[in-house]
């Protein structure tokens, strides 16, 4: 087990009062696994995955990644976790826009440099098409340029777990079919993959789906 | 193969991406500094002008004084020779204007007064005294005769002021030796008597210079006075002060009471009086520059108080307005790093870069455009010249105000790049 929600529930101050969030999640992600979490706008999709990833603190419930309790762990811990464990793919791609593509990919190498890390690098550019875009910036990709060079940051530092959050929302069919597939590969490679996506074309590429409806799984 | 990025790679290309608001940060800093260093090179250039100023006009005044001291010690030397007396009732336009003296003094005048013990007159002087015409030469010429001084009975002989001519013999001013082309030892006729050539004066620019003097009883056998005198010149050895000769007059007075006194010094006591007026007019002239001087300098020091602290300020708010709003501006990338497990102290160190390694060189450059800028204006505002090296600032005070603009340019841009490199990456990441 690579990732386990016990009980999580997630509320925020709304307007009219509280705003329950995640109610009460519970599941496991095995290694191996691509599991998508499908619902409407607003059910708490984004919330589990920023929970998932370190970087929410749940109200209640607890989270597990890669045997590490995430919210009973320092914070240095989580961002230690964050940066050897975690990898994370966005909808908006966030790529500085001042680094070049390679840079990019380097990025998480500002938070933990592991060895053979530029090799890596070049070899992702290579593996997603980016060679001979290695040194143009953000500005000059296009979307689907984007996303894969977000998808190589997210797995520079070999991640055992990829987030990725509507990671085909912005792309076409055929750039979001090689995003998918560099997913399902990823799973296929022994990763575990939590991608949340309201696109059921895309739900169909993994091979568990998750129902969220008003913050609980259904 | 690529190296991995360094944060010293992030800073640069983060500095150079939004350059012109990095840029603004630097002139902000270099404003701020120029103007405190303008500031203290127009208070340095006024100091230095001052120094020089009061050092010129010191100079100006010592110079000053001491020709007045000159002059008073030759006024006062004059005032020595302080009295004639003349017969009552004389003429004293033709004294002054002729140097005709119409009466005549019984010479026994001379004795009475040797003995009257008062103590102030050292050297008693009879003269005869005429303007004429030397027929032998075609001269007109000023006829003195005079015997030497009359001893004081009452005190110790003085060495004599005044050197007698011998009978038979005869002293020439300037103008008439020259010439006549005479020199001593040679021998002249004046008025039908023979004379040898005794001594031939300088030129002392006075009417010394067309008299001739002669023993005095041979002057009175030749004007016919026998017995008799013009004046009598009282030599006075003693630095008097006004009210001591007017004394001095009454005790004259009391002796020969048939007879004016002419205070001969009061021509050197007014002088002495313009002198010390003007020495005083001088050092009130430079007291006046000195307070006019100081007087300015605190106008400029209490300008400086204000627009320094307000320059400070004005680079504090500007930079830490611009590090706001590229805080602002870069708030998804610190979120994105931060989820990618960057320390959020990279994230600061990054912010903080782009001003904090600007301000150094742009303290610089504002010393080294302040330092102009205060020069110039330093000269222009004052017309005093300044020969010597402008006092631009040391390499000590711009190291100074570089370290000082570094420090202040980070606490400016401080709390908003803390505020960005803090912030909840979740709430920034979800939201976009």
């Amino acid at each position: 087990m690579l990732m386990r929600f016990d009980a999580v529930s997630r509320a925020f101050a709304g307007p009219q009062g509280p705003v329950q969030a995640l109610d009460g999640v519970s599941f496991e992600v095995e290694p191996g696994a691509f599991v998508a979490i499908c619902g409407p706008s607003g059910c708490g999709k984004s919330t589990l995955l920023l929970v998932g990833g370190a970087l929410l603190r749940p109200t209640a419930g607890r989270v597990t990644v890669a045997g590490c309790e995430v919210y009973a762990a320092a914070a240095s811990e989580r961002r230690r976790l964050r940066a050897s464990t975690l990898g994370f793919v966005f909808q908006q791609f966030h790529l500085v826009p001042y680094l070049t593509v390679l840079e990019n990919i380097l990025a998480p190498s500002l938070a933990l440099s592991v060895p053979g890390v530029s090799a890596r690098a070049e070899a992702l550019l290579e593996r997603f098409g980016l060679g001979d875009r290695r040194d143009h910036l953000p500005g000059q990709l296009s979307t689907g340029e984007k996303q894969r060079a977000a998808l190589a940051r997210a797995l520079l530092n070999e991640p055992k777990v990829l987030l990725a959050d509507e990671p085909t929302g912005n792309l076409d069919p055929a750039n979001s079919a090689v995003v998918l597939e560099a997913l399902a590969a990823f799973a296929r490679s022994g990763g575990a993959v939590l991608m949340v996506t309201h696109n059921q074309d895309a739900a169909r590429r993994a091979d568990r789906v998750l129902q969220m409806q008003r913050g609980r799984l259904v | 193969m690529s190296a991995p990025i360094s944060l010293w790679c992030l800073i640069r290309r983060e500095g150079r991406f939004r350059l012109g608001n990095a840029l603004l940060g630097a002139v902000a800093v270099a404003l701020a500094v120029a103007v405190w260093a303008a500031c203290l090179v127009v208070m340095r250039g006024h100091d230095a002008r001052t120094a020089r100023a009061l050092e010129a006009l010191h100079q100006a005044l010592a110079d000053e004084t001491a020709v007045l001291a000159d002059g008073m010690r030759r006024a006062t030397l004059k005032l020595q020779f302080n009295l004639v007396i003349l017969p009552a009732g004389q003429d004293l336009r033709a004294w002054h204007t002729d140097s005709e003296i119409r009466g005549t003094l019984p010479e026994t005048h001379v004795e009475h007064l040797a003995r009257a013990e008062i103590v102030t007159i050292q050297h008693l002087l009879p003269i005869v005294q005429r303007r004429l015409f030397w027929e032998e030469q075609g001269r007109r010429i000023i006829l003195v005769g005079t015997r030497g001084e009359v001893a004081q009975l009452h005190s110790a002989p003085k060495k004599p002021l005044v050197q007698p001519v011998s009978p038979g013999g005869i002293v020439l001013g300037h103008e008439l030796h020259r010439s006549l082309g005479l020199k001593p030892g040679q021998r002249v006729v004046l008025m039908g008597r023979e004379f040898t050539v005794q001594r031939c004066h300088e030129q002392r620019g006075s009417q010394d210079d067309i008299t001739a003097w002669i023993d005095l009883a041979a002057a009175q056998e030749l004007l016919g006075m026998r017995g008799q005198v013009h004046a009598i010149l009282a030599l006075e050895c003693l630095c008097a002060g006004l009210p001591e000769v007017e004394a001095f007059r009454a005790d004259i007075r009391r002796f020969l009471p048939d007879t004016d006194i002419i205070e001969l010094g009061s021509k050197a006591f007014s002088r002495a009086d313009a002198r010390l007026s003007l020495a005083a007019e001088a050092k009130a002239s430079a007291a006046r520059a000195v307070a006019a001087r100081r007087d300015l300098r605190q106008a400029r020091q209490r300008l400086a108080g204000v627009l320094v602290p307000l320059a400070f300020l004005g680079g504090l708010v500007a930079v830490g307005a611009l590090a706001a709003s590229n805080a602002r501006a870069r708030t998804a990338e610190m979120a994105l790093l931060r989820a990618l497990g960057v320390p959020s102290w990279k994230l600061l160190a990054v912010l903080l870069a782009r001003y904090g390694l600007l301000a150094v060189p742009a303290a610089l450059a504002g010393c080294v455009a302040g330092s102009a800028a205060g020069a110039l204006l330093a000269a222009g505002l004052d017309p005093v010249a300044l020969p010597g090296a402008v006092p631009f600032l040391t390499a000590r005070e711009a190291a100074g105000a570089a370290a000082a603009a570094l420090a202040a340019t980070v606490l400016a841009a401080w709390l908003p790049a803390l505020s960005a490199a803090r912030r909840d990456p979740a709430a920034v990441l979800s939201s976009e």
